[in-house]
């Protein structure tokens, strides 16, 4: 069974990018979602093996999301990478004690993502 | 993403449906002509970043035109340049027929002092976006010392016909970005070149009684 990845984005255009990079170079299955509150109902459902989310988006935040999904025990390993506009270092530490294993600034590159996503799923990162 | 504004656009507004089918299907054959390229480009190049980012760009653009006129089409280019370019600080303006005057059509993240320069410096900005160019500001060039002045970091004017009816204008950029670069004018050329049409939505438009 192919691995499976949940976007996480308010944007539209990022899922479009994102979606478009994972379905035609990687063979993983991709979810969506629109915000945080979606996301943890979205991952307890479909268990994804990886989880690409944004940080600022209605509803619930990605720190705020990222924290939720740590304290469920189905969610504790599963690699999250943050995907966001706000590189700056503050926001990159608050995203690290929020629990993601990792963070990605935009504008998103193509290769920069697949590399990203590729070491997870296939040096055995992910569950 | 900051807040979005949206100024004055009428929400009654009902788009000539033909005319924003006509426009998605243009949109969608650009978009798979993009995706084309992209395929057979290596990921490792630079390109590809720009082809699929282009890719994106004119998928988002035709949902934004399917959606339904000049409201969804303000949305989507905020969203672009936010997520695709990194600004969070923009404004799409409109030029009345003197360009004399201007007004903000919807904006993300303006100070105060940013749309007070907009007002205030109107007619020399409408000179500045009626040049019909995509800018890149570069301070080291002495034309972009006014954009420079104001803080203006790109422009996309908005042209049809021969008529300058408004722009696309970035602040600043997020701390990540240094610039724009390459990849971006390719990205600001698309808006320049749809720009019209899609804002331009509004003059089939039908007002709902």
């Amino acid at each position: 069974m192919p691995a499976k990845i949940l976007i996480v984005d308010d944007s539209s255009t990022t899922l479009l990018m994102e979606e478009m990079l994972l379905k035609k170079y990687t063979n993983f299955d991709v979810v969506q979602a629109r915000n945080g509150q979606e996301a943890i109902e979205m991952a307890l459902i479909e268990q994804p093996n990886l989880i690409l989310m944004d940080v600022i988006m209605p509803k619930m935040d990605g720190f705020t999301a990222c924290r939720e999904m740590r304290k469920r025990e189905e969610l504790r390993e599963t690699p999250i990478v943050l995907v966001t506009s706000r590189g700056e270092p503050q926001n990159v530490e608050m995203g690290f004690e929020s629990g993601c294993s990792d963070y990605l600034t935009k504008p998103i590159e193509s290769q920069e993502l697949l590399q990203m996503v590729n070491g997870y799923l296939a040096t055995g990162k992910a569950h | 993403m900051n807040s979005k504004t949206n100024e004055h656009l009428p929400p009654s507004m009902q788009v000539d449906k033909k005319a924003a089918a006509s426009l998605a299907d243009l949109l969608d054959a650009r978009s798979r002509q993009y995706l084309e390229h992209c395929l057979k480009t290596s990921p490792a190049a630079e390109r590809h970043t720009i082809w699929s980012r282009l890719y994106a760009v004119t998928q988002r653009l035709r949902l934004a035109v399917l959606a339904g006129g000049q409201n969804s089409v303000a949305d989507a280019v905020i969203e672009i340049g936010s997520n695709m370019i990194g600004c969070e600080q923009m404004a799409v303006l409109e030029l009345d027929t003197e360009y004399e005057d201007l007004s903000i059509l919807t904006s993300v993240g303006l100070s105060v002092l940013q749309r007070q320069t907009l007002k205030s410096q109107a007619r020399k900005i409408s000179a500045e976006i009626n040049r019909g160019q995509v800018r890149i500001v570069d301070h080291r060039v002495p034309r972009d010392e006014f954009l420079v002045s104001i803080g203006v970091t790109a422009l996309v004017p908005l042209t049809q016909a021969r008529s300058t009816e408004g722009a696309i204008v970035f602040f600043s950029l997020l701390p990540q970005r240094k610039g724009f670069d390459s990849r971006d004018r390719e990205l600001l050329g698309l808006l320049a070149a749809y720009g019209p049409s899609l804002f331009g939505l509004k003059e089939s438009a039908v007002r709902v009684r």
